[in-house]
């Protein structure tokens, strides 16, 4: 009997009441084998056969998930088996074992087989691991495996069969069997005993995976009946989970019985599955779709709203959220909802639970000698534990860390010479459970210390995970571990889903959970929010290196692999996905998105695009722009090449920005999708500027253009649909910030036997080499070759990628793989690359790749602005050239400087043509009429005598202005980043408050006030450390009036509370008390405490993401802190804190000139214009000695005098971008003297001093 | 619905407390010692040697104690006559409707033999025997479920000591009193957690 079935179509009941028909009619309950997907469902299935039946026995129930009746035919013959068994070692039961013990044998067989070659040791076990699970759920033999490594064509076949060869022998040494070793044996053993069932009762048929179908088979001649329920459009855990998609009818010859509701909820489902595998959009009933910017907004209206459903009388466990990111950010937004949530996915760590944490700090305790342990833990222990109050808490973690730091104390030496009983009792105890194994010590310090309470019942759960994983390696391994090594382990593991046993779904939660879990769950909800729909996350691509979910599969057959093969199949599970989901709501479903994640960087690849409300179709922009003459022509554009060279001011990004929405509302190139247009920024801010602005003017839009800098696009191309893995890539594969990529170089410098002060040298030099695209081989200098060979080592053992990494590969896979190119030159329709001027050589292929098929590019820019050459890879002749050959709008206007700014800026380009005639092109700035600010002050000239006079006088103008113009802007750029951090810290001395713009962390006020309370913590006697953190705290608008604090903590203990009349005092108490919990989440409760708006919020997570990463590696609180200070002033652009877009004023913007391209003031001052600092005559020049040795490891290097000139030329570039950022005033200024290293130096002022107007 | 087995019942006799905390809350802290291990050992291999397996090279390599309890064991009368063996290790679900309410009892009989018309049921003892089997807690569970399993009161009970071979017996005697000792139990546990 076959039943077509959803979840909705009471199918466990029908088959219920066939398990009593059968009953009824004389079968044996031992006959009866009832099959179902998981334990919960098995659960499920046993408690309905109990409720129904009648009193007396039932007798033996044989009800088993698929992989609980291997474990169960395992455990009923494991004699067969160990009698098979040649390795030593016979034991009584076999180690059924969770997979943390599997995985511990598997890590020690890979150290026994050589992947040469291979890019990430990291990644290794988890993608063998992969391999194995698909080869047994789809009972592959030899010859299977064998087929598919040839479609493959994989490199690493002979050592994966070798590893996991292994692995499977030293299984059977230890006798441990996970729940995957236990369905490979599974088929020995039903092959090999007689089966003792006559009827087959199968739930979630369409789920199943071959490997137990292939036992289904065997058995079917001895089954009188088969009674199945699938759902012919389910199969949600086809891929890497295996599910097969089996024709039931063909199996057992029967017609189905149609058992699902023809109903609205069902045709809406199906219309979902449809829709998405004809790759077209849906816009399906009581569906709410919202889109937004940032996903803390998104995050936060859904928690709005389901406050407002439970206001409204929704029952908590009528809502369930999916969503492929259940990280922190989410479970601590969760929090505001104040109901209870239950996240039935997502990775935990164990010691991510305090009390758990605590205890696994106690059971190391008992397995060291006496060693010195974090003051941390000790005020967990003293808290947590020993319930001490707050203030014997903080008075012994401040005695501890001086006896540790000043007499190297160890912690019990220190803990016996305490005046308390309970520390006494708490010492004794720790040595009567010192010999005991390390199972036996922790039931010992539950029972002691762990109160049965139901505020502790989760910790328990948790506590008694770790027991079972501990028992585990007892039983596989008996003492044949280090103790402590063991603990080390564990504790980082992710609470692992054991498909055998699964927590319970408490009645009365809100559900979070992945989409598989729900499904899996089937958990049928009122609403049901689909979160994070634009995270590529919701379509897991299955394939990696190592394993391919796809190919093999038992049902695969052809005998390539294609890029198009994981498309279509991926799509296919997706709809399949989503059909069951929208089976899970009975009223509404709300589908949310974001432009970016958590972490500011941008979605792409998912679901959302399916999902599209009715008015989308056809666009029209909010705001209309309409456009100057001058500026015309770039709307009238209407296909092929053009160039756009626009001049400072002139309004590109605002026209640029007008083409897009025109190309958007499909009235330039017919059909043209959102997805179709790609557009080039330079930087991520102008990325993130361009797609809020498309996001205003089209609010329903869900999917917008593919706008981001080249790397982003790189990495785009690497990662969508699991592009990497055609290069042999792994999937865990990570980019280097530049923090990190630092370190890699200073230590493969220092590794090669030089200076670490050569670090710098060799970062430019390996990227310009990468950007070359020479080989290895053709490095001339031996240092160099040398540190490039351990940089790359390096590299690869971690699987890191840095930026040039990024471009090289993403071109690398463009030009050799057809598939994958053809995708994205058919999707490439338009392409728009903004600052085309500071385009590398790299980025210009990619482009004329991209473009290829259309050849619809626009490139965009201003040749006079390009100023990154001479320390970057651009390249301004590309654009120069692609102006001459190509149709060329010029927007020579400019309404944002006032006229005399103008006469300036055109004046510097005709200087040029003195010195340095190749500087610019000779596009002057026009003014608009009547557009221009009107202020004549214009640009003025100052040359002081003494720098401090320059100072003063820069000093007495800001004043001037903020009490003239309080909202006018301000600005001083500068040369350098160290200019900028003394000019800085000089005004702000004056009492003039700065906002440095630079990439720090520091410049970060969420990282600022984070840092600042983590030193307090982590040092509360340093006098020092305290008034920097206090100082920072002030900044804080509710801190604003206690300032004298500053001033008493001098001579006084600010632990005492004699501070206790300051608010500060109390929060910074407040924290620290609170510092037992782990650094992650108190970085969450800082942000929450003093970042109330979201846009602040969001960039907790940034702070939080820096801090994770830093705890990879580095373990202590001691060790993060000290972590984040040394990075806390380097310059990291990986990090993508949001900004306010918020007017500038009421402060002075402080700069470099370089960055202040884009950007406008009303008011700049560009002070310490010597010859040093802008030389703008050949003389001027110097050339750095890192330069001349840079230039000469290239292949083929320039000569000084040619890179002396170009200096040159880009000194007069970068000047210019300095002139035309004002818009009313602009004061260049020098001095003729400068204190350099305590000493006063004479300085020539810069040759712009020596033109008629300085004059 | 609430499912009872010997050692939830007697938990629940001595503190209701305590079953709340163990088998509704779950705050129990997971143990294991050695000498629990040993008698699981001695059981499974006990069924394996029932079921018909051959249990030569696991038994070879048990420590020499423990292969000395099972050769001592196995060299007992009951397992000389296989045609008396029923089953081993069976699991059983007895559902029971009483002080409006219904339940499920539920155990694993270690070993089932039938001589003649009784059904014993074999019960082995890591160390000693029950001093009073009639009235010890598992006699009564286990004879009335086995009642209602084998349709039948010809049945007893017999606890065998695995470290000294001693053993000691119960008949079933009393249906109403078994069950009215069992309800009394139950009916301790406050009405919100039976379900």
């Amino acid at each position: 009997m076959i039943f077509y079935s959803t979840i909705n179509s009471n199918k466990t009941d029908i088959l219920v009441e066939n398990y009593f028909r059968l009953i009824n009619s004389g079968a044996d309950p031992g006959e009866i084998l009832v099959l179902v997907q998981n334990a919960r469902k098995k659960k499920n299935f046993t408690e309905k056969i109990k409720l129904n039946s009648k009193t007396g026995s039932i007798g033996s129930l044989n009800v088993f998930s698929f992989f609980g009746l291997a474990r169960n035919t395992l455990e009923k013959n494991w004699v067969l088996v160990e009698n098979k068994i040649k390795q030593p070692g016979a034991g009584v039961f076999a180690h059924l074992c969770g997979l943390e013990v599997s995985q511990y044998i598997f890590k020690n067989c890979i150290k026994e087989i050589e992947f040469k070659g291979y890019n990430s040791k990291v990644n290794l076990l988890h993608q063998l691991f992969r391999r194995h699970s698909l080869i047994v759920q789809n009972a592959l033999n030899k010859t299977d495996i064998e087929k598919r490594e040839r479609v493959l064509n994989e490199s690493y076949a002979n050592e994966a069969r070798e590893a996991i060869n292994l692995y499977k022998l030293k299984t059977l040494e230890y006798r441990a069997f996970d729940y995957l070793r236990q369905v490979g044996i599974f088929e020995f053993l039903y092959k090999n005993t007689k089966n003792p069932y006559r009827y087959v009762i199968l739930d979630d048929a369409d789920e199943i995976t071959p490997a137990v179908f292939e036992y289904l088979k065997t058995i079917k001649n001895d089954i009188k009946e088969f009674i199945i329920a699938q759902d012919p459009l389910g199969s949600s855990r086809l891929g890497y989970l295996s599910a097969a998609i089996v024709d039931f009818e063909n199996f057992l010859g029967q017609k189905p019985v149609d058992l699902r509701e023809n109903n609205e909820k069902l045709q809406c489902a199906k219309e979902v599955f449809n829709r998405i595998k004809d790759k077209k959009s849906v816009c399906p009933e009581n569906t709410l779709i919202k889109s937004f910017i940032r996903r803390d907004e998104m995050i936060f209206d859904t928690v709005k709203e389901i406050k407002t459903l439970i206001k409204n009388g929704v029952k908590p466990s009528d809502i369930a959220v999916v969503t492929p990111v259940t990280d922190d950010y989410l479970r601590f937004c969760f929090k505001k909802i104040k109901q209870d949530v239950f996240f039935l996915s997502g990775s935990e760590k164990l010691n991510q639970n305090p009390l758990v944490a605590t205890v696994i700090e106690i059971l190391k305790l008992a397995n060291i000698h006496d060693d010195v342990i974090s003051p941390f833990i000790l005020k967990s222990i003293a808290a947590e534990i020993l319930k001490l109050a707050p203030d014997e808490v903080i008075e012994l973690t401040g005695l501890y860390r001086e006896a540790n730091y000043i007499y190297k104390k160890g912690i019990k030496e220190f803990l016996r010479e305490q005046n308390n009983q309970k520390i006494h009792d708490f010492l004794d105890f720790i040595e009567t459970i010192k010999e005991k194994n390390l199972s036996g010590q922790l039931f010992e310090i539950c029972c002691k210390y762990v109160e049965k309470s139901a505020e502790n019942q989760s910790s328990i759960l948790k506590i008694n995970k770790l027991a079972k994983q501990i028992n585990d390696f007892e039983d596989v391994f008996k003492n044949g571990f280090e103790k402590l090594n063991l603990i080390e382990q564990l504790q980082n593991t992710i609470i692992s889903e054991n498909p055998l046993s699964e927590d319970e779904i408490p009645q009365s939660s809100i559900i979070v959970a992945s989409a598989q879990k729900l499904i899996d769950n089937e958990i049928n909800v009122k609403h049901l929010f689909l979160l994070d729909c634009s995270n590529s996350d919701w379509i897991k691509q299955d394939i990696g290196m190592l394993y391919n979910s796809w190919v093999f599969q038992k049902s695969w057959s052809k005998s390539t692999f294609e890029a198009n093969d994981n498309l279509e199949l991926t799509l296919d599970r997706t709809a399949r996905i989503l059909y069951k989901l929208f089976l899970c709501s009975d009223e509404k479903k709300y589908i949310y998105s974001s432009i970016y994640d958590t972490l500011g960087v941008e979605n792409f690849g998912a679901i959302d695009k399916f999902f599209k409300l009715e008015q989308d179709t056809k666009p029209s922009p909010k705001n209309k722009i309409t456009p100057r003459d001058d500026q015309k022509p770039v709307l009238d554009y209407r296909g092929g090449k053009m160039a756009v060279s626009a001049v400072a001011g002139s309004g590109k990004t605002t026209i640029m920005l007008a083409l897009i929405l025109k190309l958007l509302e499909g009235s330039i190139i017919k059909d043209l999708k959102s997805e179709n247009i790609f557009v080039l920024t330079f930087m991520e801010s102008a990325a993130r500027n361009f797609r809020e602005r498309i996001k205003q003017n089209f609010p329903n839009l869900v999917e917008l253009p593919q706008i981001s800098t080249i790397h982003g696009l790189a990495l785009k191309i690497l990662k969508e649909n699991n592009n990497y893995t055609f290069l042999n890539i792994d999937n865990d594969f990570e980019i280097t910030d530049e923090i990190k990529r630092r370190e890699l170089i200073s230590t493969s410098v220092v590794n090669s036997g030089l200076d670490y002060d050569k670090t710098e040298l060799y970062e430019r030099a390996i990227s310009d080499f990468k950007n070359s695209g020479a080989q290895f081989e053709k490095i001339k200098s031996p240092s160099f070759k040398r540190i490039y060979h351990t940089y790359n080592t390096l590299m690869k053992e971690n699987n890191f990628l840095d930026y040039d990494d990024l471009l090289f590969y993403a071109l690398k896979l463009l030009k050799s793989n057809s598939g994958v190119r053809l995708h994205y030159q058919n999707t490439c329709r338009v392409i728009i690359e903004d600052e085309a001027q500071d385009s590398s050589p790299a980025q210009q292929e990619l482009i004329s790749i991209l473009g290829a098929k259309y050849g619809n590019i626009i490139r965009c820019g201003d040749v006079n602005q390009a100023i990154t050459a001479t320390f970057s890879n651009s390249d301004v002749k590309g654009f120069k050239k692609f102006i001459k050959e190509n149709y060329n709008v010029e927007m020579n206007r400019s309404q944002r400087c006032g006229i005399k700014i103008i006469e300036l800026a055109n004046k510097t380009i005709d200087k040029a043509v003195k010195f340095a005639p190749d500087a610019f092109l000779n596009i002057k700035m026009q003014p608009v009429e009547g557009k221009n600010p009107a202020n004549s002050d214009g640009a003025e000239f100052k040359l002081f005598d003494k720098s401090t006079d320059e100072k003063n006088y820069i000093v007495n103008e800001i004043r001037k202005i903020k009490s003239n113009y309080p909202d006018k802007s301000i600005a001083l750029l500068l040369r350098s980043n160290w200019q900028v951090l003394s000019w800085a810290e000089f005004l702000e001395g004056q009492n003039i408050k700065t906002e440095k713009t630079t990439d720090t962390l520091n410049n970060n006020i969420v990282f600022r006030v984070t840092l600042a309370i983590f030193n307090f913590i982590n040092d509360t006697k340093n006098k020092k450390n305290i008034k920097n953190s206090l100082e920072t705290m002030l900044e804080i608008e509710q801190y604003r009036g206690e300032r004298e604090i500053l001033a008493e903590i001098e001579g006084k203990d600010f632990v005492s509370d004699y501070f206790s009349k300051y608010s500060l005092w109390w929060d910074l108490r407040y924290f620290l008390l609170k510092s037992t919990t782990n650094p992650l989440e108190l970085i969450f409760e800082i942000g929450d405490y003093y970042f109330k708006n979201t846009l602040e919020f969001a960039n907790v997570s940034m702070v939080y993401s820096v801090a994770q990463k830093i705890l990879k590696t580095r373990s202590t609180f001691e060790e993060l802190v000290e972590r984040l200070n040394e990075i806390s002033n380097r310059i990291n652009k990986s990090v993508k804190f949001f900004t306010k877009d918020e007017e500038k004023t009421g402060t002075v913007s402080i700069m470099t000139l370089h960055k202040a391209k884009g950007d406008e003031f009303d008011f700049v001052f560009i002070p310490e214009l010597t010859s040093e600092n802008m030389g703008l005559k050949i003389d001027d020049i110097k050339l750095k000695k890192n330069t001349e040795i840079i230039e000469s490891m290239k292949q083929n290097p320039k000569d000084g005098g040619t890179l002396k000139q170009e200096i040159l030329e880009e000194n007069y570039r970068l000047l210019y971008v300095g002139i035309t950022r004002a818009k009313t005033k602009l004061v260049l200024s020098c001095a003729k003297s400068y204190k350099m290293f305590k000493k006063e130096k004479d300085m020539q002022p810069s040759e712009i001093f020596d033109t008629p107007e300085a004059k | 619905m609430n499912t009872f087995s010997v050692n939830s019942l007697k938990i629940l006799d001595e503190s209701v407390e305590n079953y709340i905390n163990k088998y509704i809350l779950k705050l129990d802290f997971l143990n294991q010692n050695e000498s629990a291990k040993r008698g699981e050992r001695l059981h499974a291999m006990i069924s394996y040697y029932l079921s018909g397996f051959d249990i030569t090279k696991i038994k070879n390599n048990m420590p020499k104690i423990e292969k000395e309890m099972l050769d001592r064991v196995l060299d007992c009368e009951i397992f000389k006559d296989r045609e008396k063996f029923i089953k081993s290790e069976e699991s059983f679900l007895v559902k029971c409707s009483g002080g409006g309410f219904d339940f499920y009892l539920t155990g694993r009989f270690d070993a089932i033999f039938q001589d003649g018309g009784k059904y014993v049921i074999y019960d082995w003892k890591s160390k000693n025997i029950p001093k009073n089997p009639d009235t010890r807690l598992q006699s009564i569970v286990y004879l009335y479920c086995a009642s209602k399993i084998f349709k039948t009161q010809n049945i007893s009970i017999r606890y065998i000591s695995l470290e000294n071979l001693e053993s000691a017996s119960a008949d079933f005697l009393d249906e109403k009193g078994y069950f009215e000792r069992i309800l009394g139990i139950i009916e301790k546990l406050p009405k919100k957690y039976l379900t």
